[in-house]
């Protein structure tokens, strides 16, 4: 037996306001259930689903002879049923009742049948029979279905019983036509009772079901379950079948927001929310904690929001928030690198703050205790824009060289000059290192032959410290790259795809001169570093004003043909600092200070924002 | 009960979610299930736009109920069945007046398309179609759904002061 309703369109039971009111037979079918199509026969539609197969996963599967066979959410298929081209056939599942009609498109697909069918049952909502949603204030409306004989035969016995809440009435068409009223809220002429009877539906012959929903001041439920059962004869067997679909209830009392607030850890999502009602909502802070909070908004059927991100606020003992103008770094990873260094992977967003920062700012150990942001002396690295347009600064910082098994500590954090502050993190990342710092010379060279060449270097890619024992002034050398640092980065001379001399320095013209070390690098201060030439101070770091200053500059923006070592070498006329080529293995000077004070960049420069 | 994971910004555009429970887990954000049956704990999620807190949903082994991520989804479902002479469907949201394509889906002879829908937003009559279309770009059947959605809400925005003198923080809606 086919139920349809009426005054609809295309997509029928599943529209915003689809219920019948009357009029002439439709052509679009009930559908209590809708399969959801996980896989397909390609030529196989599923025109209807009895409503008695319940939810829950189905399938078809194709047989010899282009035959199909199917089986109901939760159990064995029944019998292969011979499907022609651009046919129909209701195939039942091993219960009675339990049933889909399909068609066969072989205009579609000409194939035969082959496969299997897998698909999901699920109920409509806002169907024909559920209705539209209501609120708990309760609602008496009116809708209505068609019940159509479309088969040969008799269908005899029908009982219709409905479910809590609905009451229902027949009505017969003359001419094929049947009241039309208005609207759901518009009771039609005839007469509700809590069931109705039929003994025969003659083949083609129609009826029209009536149904009232009455429903009370009830309770919220965002999936109310709303049936009418109708039971009949067909071919001597009895089958019971079941118009439903959802509808909800809805409280407006509920739509509130709610704001949930967490004292030194996140909120309790689960408990009461510190306020709730409409915004503006307040809370309470205590002094002297954090405070974790984030707001949720609850609709009407009681669905909440499902978000857990939080914002935070620090609260000092006064009362007084802390501000915390920038946003902490986060640590993407932490790894032991070659040479006993630490390799350390940072991202920043610097679009949300307000003011970015401009320094990376690093606490570290390596005896085991954990970084002291309020006592230790901080490992400032500037920060390198990573690319045009992109959201946020990642940048690979290397520490180091540790001792083999050293234990290293590192809380990162980030450091505005603009602002004279640092970001808050307290969060320590940990790491062992394994990796050794080089020991004795590097042997290598290159071989020809039978022959052994001479050696490309015989200095390690590793450290050099100008203060020791402090060790924060040094030279670090790697293949392709050399960084001149002290309390922070000073330059980074790089060699490769894309040479670049990189600093955040500025460069002023100040002649020095006065008698220093005859050292290559004197370092009063892990901020004031001189490099000599001779026994005299011909160029100074300044790492207070961030700045280099020296009797005058070449940007020279082309390797000087030095032949020989590095990372720093010194000669009576020039002192050099050197970056070793990856490829051919030479040396090559990154600056050149020569005895007249000028300083020579051989690389183009990357003037860096501090 | 699900689980309430912490969440980490990364960045403007990422978050770290983390949880601890009875593996295994499974995990939807903005309705659409992104780890089933996993014992992973940890799922970053990247997002274009501003930052925003993100709907996120996490069941562990011990939760039966079914996720209201799926129940209440604010993904729509869109099913519908291929037609001889089609060689593509358009699938279309209205914005204001314009039905504005959301992207093609070719005619492949599979029978049956599904297409599954951007979050929508809890409370908001949508209203979605299909639009066949042959060789020659000529439309035909068009397929209409109207839809209250009815889900979880979306987080709110939201700004937020606090005052010294009162020790209250006040959140109210974002301008």
């Amino acid at each position: 037996m086919a139920t349809a309703f009426t005054n609809s369109d295309a997509l029928g039971c599943f529209l915003s306001d689809p219920r019948g009111l009357g009029g002439a037979r439709s052509a679009v079918e009930f559908e209590a259930r809708e399969p959801v199509v996980l896989s397909s026969i390609p030529p196989i539609i599923i025109e209807r689903v009895s409503p008695l197969c319940g939810v829950g996963r189905a399938t078809i599967t194709a047989g010899p002879d282009n035959t199909l066979a199917f089986a109901a959410p939760g159990e064995a298929a029944g019998v292969y049923v011979a499907v022609a081209p651009n046919g129909r056939a209701l195939l039942e599942s091993e219960t009675p009742g339990k049933s889909v009609r399909v068609y066969r498109d072989s205009v579609y697909a000409p194939s035969d049948l082959g496969g299997q069918m897998i698909f999901d049952l699920v109920h409509g909502v806002n169907n024909a029979i559920s209705g539209g949603n209501i609120t708990v204030a309760g609602v008496t409306d009116y809708g209505c279905v068609w019940l159509y004989n479309q088969s040969a035969e008799d269908i005899t016995g029908i009982e219709v019983t409905p479910g809590s809440g609905f009451a229902v009435a027949f009505e017969t068409p003359v001419g094929g036509v049947c009241e039309v009223t208005p609207n759901a809220t518009t009771a039609p002429v005839v007469t509700f009772t809590g069931s109705v009877s039929l003994a025969t539906l003659a083949p083609g012959e129609s009826r029209l079901l009536r149904f009232r929903r009455t429903v009370g001041a009830t309770t919220v439920n965002a999936a109310a379950l709303a049936e009418i059962e109708v039971a009949y004869t067909y071919d001597s067997v009895a089958y019971t079948d079941v118009l439903d679909g959802y509808y909800r209830i809805g409280n407006p009392a509920l739509a509130q927001y709610e704001l949930y607030v967490g004292e030194d850890e996140l909120p309790d999502f689960t408990a009461a929310p510190a306020a709730s009602g409409a915004l503006p909502l307040a809370a309470a802070l205590s002094p002297g904690h954090r405070h974790f909070y984030a707001l949720r908004q609850r609709n009407i059927y009681d669905l909440a929001s499902l978000n857990v991100l939080c914002e935070s606020k620090l609260i000092d003992g006064a009362g007084e928030e802390v501000l915390e103008l920038l946003s902490d770094p986060s640590v993407l990873a932490i790894e032991s690198s070659t040479g006993g260094e630490v390799s350390v992977a940072l991202r920043y967003a610097d679009m949300a703050d307000d003011v970015a920062a401009d320094t990376w700012r690093l606490y570290v150990t390596s005896d085991g205790t954990d970084p002291d942001p309020d006592n230790d002396t901080p490992d400032d690295r500037p920060m390198r824009q990573t690319g045009l347009a992109r959201p946020q600064i990642e940048n690979t910082l290397r520490l180091g060289p540790f001792d083999y098994g050293a234990t290293v500590k590192v809380i990162a954090r980030v450091y505005s000059s603009a602002l004279e502050t640092e970001s808050g993190s307290e969060q320590v990342h940990e790491l062992t290192v394994t990796t050794q710092v080089p020991v004795g010379a590097h042997r290598l060279g290159v071989s020809m032959g039978g022959l052994r060449g001479a050696p490309l270097s015989s200095v390690n890619d590793g450290v050099v410290y100008y203060d020791a024992p402090t060790n924060t002034v040094g030279i670090r050398s790697l293949t392709g790259e050399v960084v001149f640092f002290g309390s922070g980065e000073i330059f980074r001379a790089e060699l490769g795809a894309l040479s670049l001399f990189r600093t955040s320095l500025e460069f002023h013209t100040i002649p020095q001169g006065g008698a220093g070390a005859p050292t290559p690098i004197e370092v009063v201060s892990e901020d004031e570093i001189y490099i000599n030439v001779a026994g005299l101070r011909r160029a100074k770091i300044d790492l207070v004003n961030r700045r280099i200053e020296a009797a005058g500059f070449e940007f020279a923006h082309a390797a000087l043909d030095v032949p020989v070592i590095g990372p720093v070498h010194i000669s009576s006329a020039a002192t050099y600092i050197m970056v070793r080529n990856a490829v051919t293995g030479r040396w090559t000077p990154g600056i050149a200070v020569d005895e007249d004070g000028i300083m020579t960049v051989c690389l183009p420069v990357l003037q860096e924002v501090a | 009960m699900p689980l309430t994971p912490q969440a980490e910004r990364l960045g403007l555009y990422s978050t770290r979610y983390t949880w601890s429970g009875n593996a295994p887990y499974r995990v939807w954000v903005e309705g659409e299930l992104r780890l089933d049956q996993s014992d992973a704990t940890e799922l970053i999620v990247q997002y274009p736009g501003a930052a925003m807190p993100q709907a996120i949903e996490v069941l562990d082994s011990n939760d039966t109920d079914p996720a209201e991520s799926e129940a209440y989804s604010p993904r729509l479902r869109l099913q519908w069945r291929g037609q001889a002479d089609a060689a593509a469907y358009l699938v279309q949201r209205l914005a204001g007046s314009e039905w504005e394509t959301r992207t093609p889906v070719g005619e492949s002879g599979l029978g049956y398309y599904r297409y599954i829908t951007v979050p929508e937003i809890d409370g908001t009559e949508v209203q979605w179609r299909i639009v066949a279309q042959d060789s020659q770009g000529y439309q035909g059947a068009v397929l209409r759904h109207t839809q209250t959605v009815v889900c979880n809400p979306l987080p709110p925005a939201f700004e937020d002061s606090y005052d010294a003198g009162t020790g209250l923080l006040t959140v109210e809606a974002a301008a």
